[in-house]
């Protein structure tokens, strides 16, 4: 086949049809009404921050227990909930999980997610759910600072999060920019010491020469194999290297008191305000608060349940009060400017 | 028209919003990533230049043994997706990869960014200089070599003086492809982490969508400006097809070590080595298992449900495109003018575009659009659909030869005796084309198949494909099942490569006067496709 010139300019004339049927489409979709997300018979669709290896055997057991198929797209929270904010109301997903709050009062702000019935709230505690009822808290989970203890002495580590800026910590500390959990906690750390301090942190980290890693299991992972001192990570993983391997040389350092490096938080879920099937939609979101789903959520990474009286998974540390930060998890943080934050900072993902 | 919507909306999004497109494109948040990409593009495309080039020399010209043999390993990188050998360098080179975790030597160097997508990509895209190289050196005439080899001349001598200027037109075509190919690419650069332009348009396409349009007409434009070029450039250097005799043998003497080497270590480390990493991963996986039941490692059955879709997905890619091309390829050779022309332009440009850019237009263009256009967001058919524009211009290169080659008398026979015109298609032309259909759908069957940025952005959810398996193990290093769905990926796209392109390779190497290399496999590869005779 060969291609004349003329055919270019042809082509280009085809194009520019296009382009004016396309713009007549463009106008006319603020005026048509648009439609929802189809009702699409017995199966949900589920949007999931958390990954398929701790998620599936509760949607497995969920499916089994109801009859209910579930098609689950797994991602970034951050992606995820981004994607929700630009399906609107033409979003697929009819239940989203997201690894941490702020990706949900992503949605939360603009409207995008439908408030949970009374009886799924009430499992609850008020602070570890969304104030109009938006979201739930599904599990619980710290902050720390996972170290190869073969490269770490004990005396050595950080009384605070914000010391890993200072010399003695160059190059050691690897951080997942892009992942939920390190955006709530820079969300967190806007909201403890301002700003600007966190911003001079962020930049101190980035000049400090902090590794950026794609996920907090392969920080957990590069530090047991030695490849790094040291990580920002949820406190589970660090329970999981020493499921698989007893004798790994890694353990978790959690900041004394109240530091904000010591943050609490907790995954989520929630039901976009698009979906056809809001009752079903609400009846996933309530057996993953129920005891049954509640258990088999802990006992997959040792995470901390968030509906009263659940007991905690066999493993996870103790923790009350005292042990973290007072951050008002319920608060409305903007995804996207964080997100640009840590961006500019240079900490890249 | 559904080839040129793509473009047509990237435009028509841009043009809307002026401001925005100028704030993105002179900002440096398009001035870094282009200069990256245009960095790896040029660097990768001179590599693997120069590779292909001296590879397709020694191949065609020297008096090697075994020469058809080796001419079919150097085509079989084709068979390896970028990303899956982006996977295969870090899983052993990477942190706990295989050097590591065998050989026991830690801190070795980073192998991301540049240095590892330049080594890739340049292992993977040097046969799309080798096949048309091959193919014209093999197709000259060798009276020119044969004199200046009587005047004295010396081999290397006689390579730069006659050779290479009677070739330059099939390696800069070549080199072009494989620019083309290195700026389109996705999965190699997100994985080895190298900020080029469809990274970025990757990264914004939630956070800044704005600038992630921007950014993807910008590349855009480029990709169809080089494809423009390639185009003109391949028809300039081919036209003076001259009946080739017995070619011109220079004898290796000394040298003949030093040329098996030199393709010993091509092979080696564009085809075995990868395929030998991802080997070591799976059969460890499979042997030590996981305490993870859902793990491909402890289940091997779940490679089944991927396959299935990945099949499943990909024959209907292929019947689509076919079903879609074949009346732009009858009106394009069979009445040749400026309709058929500017169809054909077209599906050439929707496979221009890369396969990125028209997934992201896709997903903007129909989460935009009320009605039933809208509904097929995040539906089969949304990603059928973008699979026929980003690969229609393999069907449609077979499809043209396959019209071109049912005489026009054998139709006009049939219309004197009265047949429908239906039934003079089902009847007579049908069954002389199948086989040029057949390895048309064959070609975009292979490249779906192998298709990965616009397979993540519009698969429907919880439909997942192999090659979106493997993406989400390798970005959580999970080596051992990556690798496994990596293999059963790459056996899949060797069979299909085996059928579509090395048997009838081997066949026009057995055929006296070889034509231009028919062997197009990638996207890139389209506009290599045979060139049909218009009657």
């Amino acid at each position: 086949m060969t291609i004349r010139p003329r055919a270019i300019v042809g082509a280009s004339i085809a194009t520019l049809a296009s382009v004016l049927v396309l713009s007549a489409c463009g106008s006319s979709s603020d005026t048509a009404a648009t439609t929802g997300a189809a009702a699409d018979g017995e199966a949900l669709t589920v949007y999931s921050g958390r990954e398929q290896e701790y998620m599936e055997p509760v949607f497995d057991a969920y499916e089994e227990q109801t009859g209910t198929r579930l098609q689950v797209r797994y991602g970034d929270s951050a992606d995820l909930a981004l994607l929700i904010g630009e399906e609107g109301d033409r979003t697929p997903a009819d239940v989203f999980i997201a690894q941490s709050p702020i990706s949900q009062s992503y949605l939360d702000q603009r409207d995008l997610l439908s408030p949970l019935p009374q009886q799924v709230l009430d499992r609850v505690p008020a602070k570890l759910r969304s104030a109009d009822g938006d979201w739930v808290g599904i599990a619980g989970r710290q902050r720390v600072l996972i170290y190869n203890t073969d490269l770490v002495k004990e005396s050595d580590l950080p009384a605070s999060v914000t010391d890993l800026t200072a010399r003695a910590y160059k190059d050691k500390v690897a951080v997942a920019p892009s992942n939920a959990s390190f955006q709530d906690f820079v969300a967190a750390l806007n909201q403890l010491v301002g700003k600007d301090d966190a911003d001079a942190w962020l930049k101190g980290m980035a000049d400090n020469g902090a590794k950026a890693y794609a996920k907090n299991s392969a920080i957990a992972e590069a530090v047991a194999r030695g490849e790094i001192p040291m990580g920002l990570v949820n406190h589970y993983y660090v329970l999981e290297i020493l499921e698989d391997n007893p004798s790994a040389p890694v353990a978790a350092h959690r900041f004394p008191g109240t530091d904000p490096g010591s943050l609490f938080l907790v995954a989520t879920a929630s039901v976009p305000a698009a979906t056809p099937d809001k009752q079903q939609a609400d009846g996933l979101v309530e057996f993953l608060v129920s005891d049954a789903g509640q258990e088999l959520i802990v006992a997959g990474e040792g995470e901390y349940p968030t509906a009263t009286g659940v007991a905690p998974a066999e493993g996870a540390p103790s923790l009350t009060e005292g042990d973290y930060p007072a951050y008002d998890l319920t608060g409305q943080t903007d995804l996207k400017a964080i997100a640009t934050q840590i961006r500019e900072s240079g900490l890249a993902g | 028209m559904p080839f040129a919507l793509p473009f047509a909306y990237l435009l028509v999004k841009n043009a809307q919003d002026l401001p925005g497109l100028w704030s993105a494109i002179s900002d440096d948040r398009l001035v870094g990533p282009l200069l990256r990409s245009l960095a790896l593009g040029i660097s990768v495309a001179l590599a693997a230049g120069i590779i292909g080039t001296a590879a397709a020399w020694v191949v065609a010209r020297t008096d090697l043994r075994a020469r058809r043999a080796w001419a079919l390993l150097l085509c079989l990188p084709l068979v390896i997706p970028s990303f899956v050998g982006a996977f295969a360098l870090i899983a052993a080179f990477g942190p706990g990869g295989l050097v590591e975790q065998v050989l026991g030597i830690g801190g070795l160097p980073e192998v991301s960014g540049f240095g590892g997508a330049f080594i890739v990509l340049t292992l993977l895209t040097y046969p799309y200089v080798f096949l048309p190289v091959v193919a014209r050196l093999r197709s000259l005439p060798p009276s020119l070599e044969e004199s200046a080899r009587l005047l004295g001349r010396r081999p290397l001598e006689v390579f730069r003086t006659v050779v290479l200027p009677q070739s330059r037109a099939a390696v800069a075509a070549g080199a072009l492809l494989v620019f083309l190919y290195v700026i389109s690419d996705f999965g190699a650069v997100q994985l080895l982490r190298y900020d080029t332009l469809t990274r970025a348009i990757y990264a914004d396409r939630l956070l800044d969508p704005i600038t992630s349009i921007a950014l993807s007409l910008v590349l855009g434009l480029l990709a169809v400006a080089v494809v423009a070029l390639e185009r003109r450039s391949s028809r300039v250097g081919l036209r003076d097809q001259s009946r080739a005799g017995r070619s011109l043998t220079v004898p290796l003497g000394r040298w003949r070590a030093g040329a098996y080497g030199f393709l010993g270590l091509v092979i080696g480390l564009s085809l075995v080595a990868p395929i030998a990493v991802l080997a070591f991963w799976a059969i460890r996986g499979l042997a030590e298992g996981s305490a993870d039941s859902g793990s491909v490692v402890a289940d091997p059955g779940l490679i089944v449900q991927p396959l299935l879709s990945t099949v499943g997905v990909s024959v209907a890619s292929a019947l689509a495109a076919i079903a879609i091309v074949l009346p732009i390829a009858y009106r394009s050779v069979r009445r040749p003018g400026r309709l058929g022309e500017v169809l054909a332009g077209t599906v050439v440009g929707g496979f221009a575009l890369p396969g990125l850019v028209t997934a992201l237009a896709f997903v903007f263009f129909t989460l935009s659009t009320p009605g039933p256009l809208g509904a097929l967001y995040q539906t089969l058919p949304l990603l059928v659909l973008a699979y026929v524009v980003h690969h229609g211009a393999l069907a449609l290169g077979a499809a043209q030869s396959a019209v071109a080659g049912v005489p026009q008398r054998l139709d006009d026979a049939a219309r004197i005796m009265g047949r429908s015109r239906w039934r003079r298609f089902l009847g007579v032309e049908l069954p002389l084309m199948l086989p040029g259909l057949a390895a048309g759908a064959g070609l975009v069957l292979l490249s779906t198949a192998k298709e990965l940025p616009a397979t993540l952005l519009l698969a429907p959810p919880g439909f997942e494909t192999l090659a979106i398996e493997v993406w989400q193990f390798a970005e959580l290093a999970a080596y051992e099942e990556a690798a496994v769905f990596a293999l059963v990926l790459v056996a899949i796209s060797a069979v299909l490569t085996w059928f579509l392109v090395v048997r009838p390779a081997l066949r026009s190497w057995d055929a006296p006067v070889p034509g231009t290399s028919s062997t197009g496999v990638d996207p890139p590869a389209a506009s290599r496709s045979p060139e049909p005779t218009t009657p």
